[in-house]
Formats: C-alpha cells, sequence, structure tokens
C-alpha cells in the first residue's frame, strides 16, 4: 500500500508542475492576444536591421585610361588591450605588428597596454595583403574593420589637376571637387532582419534600394606628357634655384589639355600635411604681368585690323622713348625695326606704337576676343579671370604698357590659349581637361566636345603671325633656345618684372616663353613659365630650353613628323609682303 | 475436391476502420507540410548561400581593385625608370634619320609636296565669324 506522504508529494509535484504550465500558458496566452504591441515593437526592433550600402567613389583615368585616383578597399586593424593583457601577449604582438605593420614599436606597445581599455587603432587604411599577414598571425585581442580609402596611384603626378577627396569624402580640390557629384555615386540602403546571430536573414529582406556606383571621369590629359613636363619643371626648378614653376600642353586644334604641371607639387596620399601654398594650380589660378609674351596679341591685333604690316618700319628709339613724359625702354637699343622684327627682338617701343596705332578701343576689343580679363571656362576649380581694366580706367600710357605685357595680368592657360587660337587659323578654343564620364555600367553620361570661343583674327592674319612667330626662334630672335632639330617651332620669350609696393622688382622676375609646333602645321601649344630664376632670368634663357625639353620628347611620343618643306611659312611671308603696299615707316 | 470455405458472416470486425479519403487528405496535408518544410530550409540554405556569394563577390571585387591599383602603381613613369635604371636600360627616342615614316593614304602630309590643310576642327561647328 502507498504510503499517504508520497500521495501528497506527488499531489503537490503535479499541482506544481499544473500551476507552471498553467501560469506559462496564460502569459503566453496573454503575450499573444492581449495588448502586445510594446513587446512586438522591441522585438521587431531587436530584430531588425538597416544597412546603408556604401558605394565607391568613381576613378579618375587619364585619355589613355591610366589609373590616377581610386576607391580602395582597406583594413583598419584594432587592438583589445584588455584581451591581451590577460594573455600576457603585450610584448610578442607588440614587436609583431610593429614589424609587419612599419610602426614604431614603442607607440604600438604603449597602444597594445592600455589597462582597462577594449578598442585602440593600431593602424588605419591597411592593404588587404598586409592584414592577411597580420591575420595570418592569429594574434589574441587584434581585429580588423572593413573600410574604404581614396588611393592616388602617381602620388604627386598630376595633383594639382587631379585635387583630393577630404575624409568625409567629399571631393576637394581639382577634378575631385569639380567632378564630385558624378564621382561621389549614391549610396543604397537594405532594410531587414537578423537572426540570434545577428547575421542578416536573407528571406527577410523588405527593402533594397540598389546603390549607383560612383562614375568614372576620364581626362584629357597623358600621364606621359603629364610625367615629361613635369620632370622639365622638376630640372628647372633646380637648375634655376626658381621659386615655382608651371607648363601646359594643349592640343591646339581642340583645346585639350594633355598636361598641366606646377611645381612645387604635393604627394596626393599624403595632402594634410602639405602647405596651402603648395596645393596651387598655377597655371590657371596664378595671375601674372606676362611681359613680352603679350605682344603677340597686340601686334596680331593691329595686324588683323591692317594699321600695320610685317614689313613696316617703326622708330624704335634706339632704347629710350618718352611718351607722355614718361620714358619706354628696350632691353637691347634699336634704331628702325620692321614690325616684323619688332616682335623678332622683342621690341617695346615698337610694340608700344603699334598699340597707339591701333587705338585704344580697338586694342580692347581684340584682347577681349583673345580672353583676356575673362576666364576661359576650364573644367577646373579655382580658375582665375586675370586683371584688365575697361578703357575708362586706363591712363594716357595705359595703351603703352599693355602691349608690353604690364598693366594686364593673365593666367598661363589664357596667355597658351591666345597662341593656340593664333596657331588655329584664329579660332580661340575652350581648353579642356574632361574628355568623358561613364557609369559603372559603361555607359557614357557626359562628353565633352570641342568648344570655340571667338575668332579675334582672320586665317590670314593668323598664317602671318604663325610666320612671324617663327622668326623668334631663329637666327636672331630671342627664343633660339626653343628650337628643336627637324622642326620649326614658333613662340615668343617673355621675362616680366614682378611688381613690387611702389613699382617693380629688379631682381624678381618671371619668365615664360609660350609657342607652338611644328609652325607649318601647328599640333600642340606650349607654355611654361617660371618664378623667381636665378641668376639667369630672361624667358629665352630660363623657359625657352625648358620648352624645347618637352617638346623633344613630345614629337616623339605624339610621333608628330617634321614638316619637310618651308613652303607654308615662306607663303605666309610672301602673303605678308603682299599685303604691304611697300615699306611704310610709322 | 477442396472443400469451398464459406465465410462467417456472423464474424464481424469490432474495429474501426479509417476512412481513406480522410487518410488520403491527412496523407496530403503532411507531404505538404513536409514540402514546405523542406521549402522553407532550402531557401534559407539558398539565402545563407547568396548571402556567401555576396560576400564572395565583394572580396573578389576588392581583390580586383587591389591588383588593378598595384599595377598602376607598377607602371607609373617613376617606377618604371627605376626598373630601367636597375637594369642599366638606357631608353633613348631615335633619331631622326633612324625613323621610317609611312604615309598613310589619309595622312594630312603629302611628302615631298605641298602640306594639304589640317582639318580644321572649328570650321566643322558653325560658329559665328567675328573677324
Amino acid at each position: 500500500m502507498i504510503d499517504k506522504r508520497y500521495i501528497v508529494r506527488i499531489a503537490v509535484v503535479i499541482a506544481a508542475v499544473f500551476l507552471s504550465l498553467a501560469g506559462l500558458g496564460t502569459r503566453l496566452a496573454f503575450l499573444h492576444l492581449g495588448p502586445n504591441d510594446e513587446f512586438r515593437q522591441r522585438v521587431l526592433r531587436a530584430r531588425h536591421v538597416e544597412k546603408e550600402i556604401v558605394v565607391s567613389r568613381g576613378r579618375i583615368l587619364d585619355r589613355h585610361g591610366n589609373i590616377l585616383a581610386m576607391d580602395l578597399a582597406v583594413k583598419n586593424i584594432f587592438a583589445d588591450p584588455k584581451v591581451i593583457l590577460e594573455k600576457n601577449q603585450v610584448r610578442f604582438i607588440a614587436s609583431h605588428l610593429s614589424r609587419l605593420l612599419q610602426l614604431d614599436p614603442a607607440i604600438v606597445l604603449d597602444k597594445v597596454s592600455r589597462p582597462g581599455r577594449r578598442f585602440e587603432y593600431v593602424k588605419k587604411c591597411v592593404f588587404e595583403d598586409k592584414a592577411e599577414e597580420v591575420r595570418q598571425l592569429g594574434l589574441p585581442g587584434i581585429h580588423f574593420e572593413e573600410a574604404s580609402h581614396r588611393y592616388y596611384p602617381h602620388n604627386h603626378q598630376m595633383c594639382h589637376v587631379v585635387g583630393f577627396s577630404n575624409a568625409q569624402r567629399v571631393g576637394s580640390a581639382g577634378i575631385e571637387q569639380q567632378m564630385n557629384k558624378y564621382l561621389k555615386g549614391r549610396p543604397g540602403l537594405r532594410i531587414g532582419e537578423k537572426d540570434g546571430r545577428r547575421r542578416e536573414v536573407y528571406n527577410r529582406r523588405n527593402l533594397e534600394i540598389e546603390p549607383q556606383e560612383g562614375a568614372d571621369v576620364y581626362l584629357t590629359l597623358d600621364h606621359n606628357i603629364q610625367g615629361i613636363v613635369e620632370e622639365a619643371l622638376d630640372s628647372a626648378m633646380v637648375k634655376h634655384s626658381a621659386k615655382a614653376a608651371w607648363a601646359i600642353v594643349q592640343r591646339i586644334q581642340t583645346g585639350e589639355i594633355l598636361a598641366m604641371a606646377s611645381r612645387p607639387a604635393y604627394s596626393l596620399n599624403n595632402y594634410g600635411k602639405t602647405p596651402q601654398e603648395f596645393m596651387r594650380n598655377r597655371p590657371i589660378s596664378y595671375v601674372y604681368e606676362p611681359g613680352s609674351t603679350f605682344k603677340v596679341a597686340v601686334i596680331a591685333a593691329a595686324l588683323n585690323e591692317g594699321i600695320v604690316h610685317p614689313s613696316d618700319v617703326i622708330d624704335c628709339e634706339n632704347g629710350v622713348w618718352y611718351y607722355k613724359g614718361r620714358p619706354l625702354r628696350d632691353f637691347h637699343g634699336y634704331d628702325k625695326l620692321s614690325v616684323a622684327d619688332v616682335l623678332q627682338k622683342s621690341s617695346n617701343i615698337g610694340a608700344a606704337k603699334i598699340a597707339l596705332t591701333l587705338g585704344d578701343q580697338k586694342l580692347e576689343d581684340y584682347l577681349r576676343k583673345f580672353g583676356v580679363g575673362k576666364q576661359t571656362g576650364i573644367d577646373l576649380p579655382g580658375e582665375e579671370g586675370g586683371i584688365f581694366h575697361s578703357r575708362d580706367r586706363w591712363s594716357a600710357i595705359s595703351a603703352t604698357r599693355i602691349a608690353m605685357g604690364h598693366e594686364v595680368a593673365v593666367s598661363a592657360l589664357q596667355m597658351l590659349n591666345i597662341v593656340c587660337a593664333i596657331a588655329n587659323d584664329g579660332f580661340l578654343m575652350k581648353p579642356m581637361v574632361i574628355s568623358k564620364v561613364v557609369n559603372a555600367k559603361g555607359m557614357s553620361m557626359y562628353e565633352m566636345e570641342p568648344e570655340v570661343l571667338s575668332r579675334p583674327i582672320s586665317e590670314d592674319t593668323a598664317a602671318t603671325m604663325r610666320g612671324l612667330l617663327t622668326r623668334v626662334t631663329e637666327e636672331g630672335g630671342t627664343g633660339r633656345r626653343a628650337v628643336i632639330e627637324g622642326y620649326k617651332v614658333a613662340g615668343k620669350t617673355g621675362t616680366a618684372q614682378k611688381p613690387v609696393a611702389g613699382g617693380y622688382s629688379d631682381s624678381a622676375n618671371i619668365a615664360s616663353f609660350v609657342g607652338f609646333l611644328p609652325a607649318e602645321l601647328p599640333e600642340v601649344g606650349i607654355i611654361v613659365v617660371v618664378d623667381e630664376p636665378q641668376p639667369l632670368h630672361t624667358g629665352g634663357s630660363v623657359s625657352a630650353p625648358v620648352f624645347r625639353e618637352i617638346a623633344e620628347e613630345l614629337v616623339h611620343y605624339l610621333e608628330i613628323p617634321p614638316v619637310h618643306t618651308d613652303v607654308a611659312l615662306s607663303e605666309n611671308s610672301l602673303r605678308a609682303g603682299n599685303h604691304s603696299t611697300g615699306r611704310r615707316e610709322l | 475436391m477442396a472443400r469451398k470455405r464459406k465465410r462467417n458472416r456472423k464474424k464481424q470486425s469490432a474495429g474501426y476502420v479509417f476512412p481513406t479519403p480522410l487518410a488520403g487528405i491527412l496523407v496530403l496535408a503532411a507531404v505538404l507540410a513536409l514540402s514546405y518544410l523542406w521549402l522553407c530550409g532550402r531557401c534559407e540554405a539558398l539565402g545563407t548561400r547568396i548571402l556567401e556569394l555576396e560576400k564572395t563577390q565583394e572580396d573578389v571585387h576588392h581583390r580586383y581593385l587591389n591588383e588593378e591599383f598595384k599595377w598602376s602603381v607598377t607602371k607609373s613613369r617613376r617606377n618604371l625608370r627605376r626598373a630601367l635604371a636597375r637594369h642599366q636600360i638606357n631608353m633613348v627616342w631615335p633619331d631622326e634619320r633612324h625613323i621610317v615614316r609611312l604615309p598613310q593614304p589619309d595622312d594630312r602630309l603629302i611628302y615631298g609636296s605641298l602640306p594639304v590643310p589640317a582639318r580644321q576642327f572649328a570650321q566643322h561647328v558653325g560658329i559665328t565669324m567675328n573677324d
């Protein structure tokens, strides 16, 4: 017979179990059927996952598809010092990490041995293969975090044109800034649920907005030509102890910029430590008084108006001419020079007299048509329009000073554009650095077409000017050092004193040379500007050799054949002579 | 001759016979339920697989970008120069006398005669002539 005590115990246990189950059942029923919104929301919140799908910024490429800027997936390596201290592996880990990541061992040791800390970055932006080497070591307390970083494979090259994007991935200079809206893309969004192990459950994805990857921007620049130009500028900087130097190479017929370089330069991968002055894209943002190179525009205008002809003779006053009580001097004194010789010898007095003959109104009109005082509209941020006052602000002697490139300031790009217009039958082209924008699917979103800004001079005048500019690099001209073997080069030297408070500096000059080649059938225009070269300081001795250095390699690289005939130029000269009714004296 | 076995009519089966249609429905329901479970499991497995492949695709893309970057760095002008110097190779452009230029039918220059005017881009875009 069963003991009564057992019966009671069993009954109590059964009752307890029953009550428990009943309680659970009641709670369950209450949870499911009662007012459970708050709990439901809590569960949903815990399971909810909302993730922004980060997109890569688009790449920047040169005209041949060489990558100039791109986003890379990298790893941030961080440590959990508490775990490392617990495992007593501080020294071991610090030595390995400092060796693999090329860090100062003392700094790593300090980071991984901070008691009470659970998170310390050891190194950010580590390349995947390097991170993999660290992972292979299986170091305790060392973890990896996915990240993306902007890299510039060519570092310093094209730094002023390419620019950089900041830590917030916003383009902050150069093309990165100018084309930010295309490059940045649009991040996607994914909303879903995760499981107990915090992993996303694929079939619980509620919403997925596809990301739009950043578009690729193709430039008109050629990274090899850029390399040629930058090397030439680097050696010029050293040779002439210059403060700065810059150069541009432009395709004559389309206005495409093939190279644009400025020195000093900076590393795009380390822009944070760069002085602001180094970041200045001088070819477009530095305006200077162009000096004698500007005579090209004034003489072209006068020729186009038919006011002077190449063979007309001008009295150059033996080097000193007083106009309105103010002296005007030539570097070398000349008695009488033809208009052609005024350009070849770079006579200030001759150019001033031509400008006076042209008249203030026409002078201003022509220079404005040449784009002086106005931005060219190139697709780069920070372009300066230069300084060119309207005629009502001119003094009585302004025309004589403007004729020799003073009282007016231009950027190197504006100056080159003027000369390229002469090379291009008088058509002033809009300079362009962006060739096209292609989206991630390979479709072209934006394509640049060459654009004509104006036509300041006629085809005949342009041809005559080409002939006259070729004489500058021939025997007796100021630009002989720009000549390359087998080719005819047209160009003009310029040496401008830098303005200082109360006048012009005696020692600080800007030496420049602007020209194009082959003179008979121009393909490319080049400008070289050197700021404060020492001890040589003239455009002919400083910038013209740099021009030659660039041009020599360029004709080989671009396979520009020499033109084995003088017909084109001699025809121009003849034409110029025919226009003239004889040797006039102005 | 064999005796014909007679059926005992008095002997009735006492147990309950499960109705065949109901059994069929239940079996069908069970099959459907199992199929649903199997499909559910399969979907989950596929979902996991898709997530894995998405990750793999991302990794491969990252690796591709890394390799592209390395290649860009390797073939940079500076590195090529260094490589040439390391192997003591001095590259120079050929002299004009050593170049043989083969004229193309559409070449701008007719060698030995007058140069043919270059294609003037600006004249094809219909601008206002202001000269």
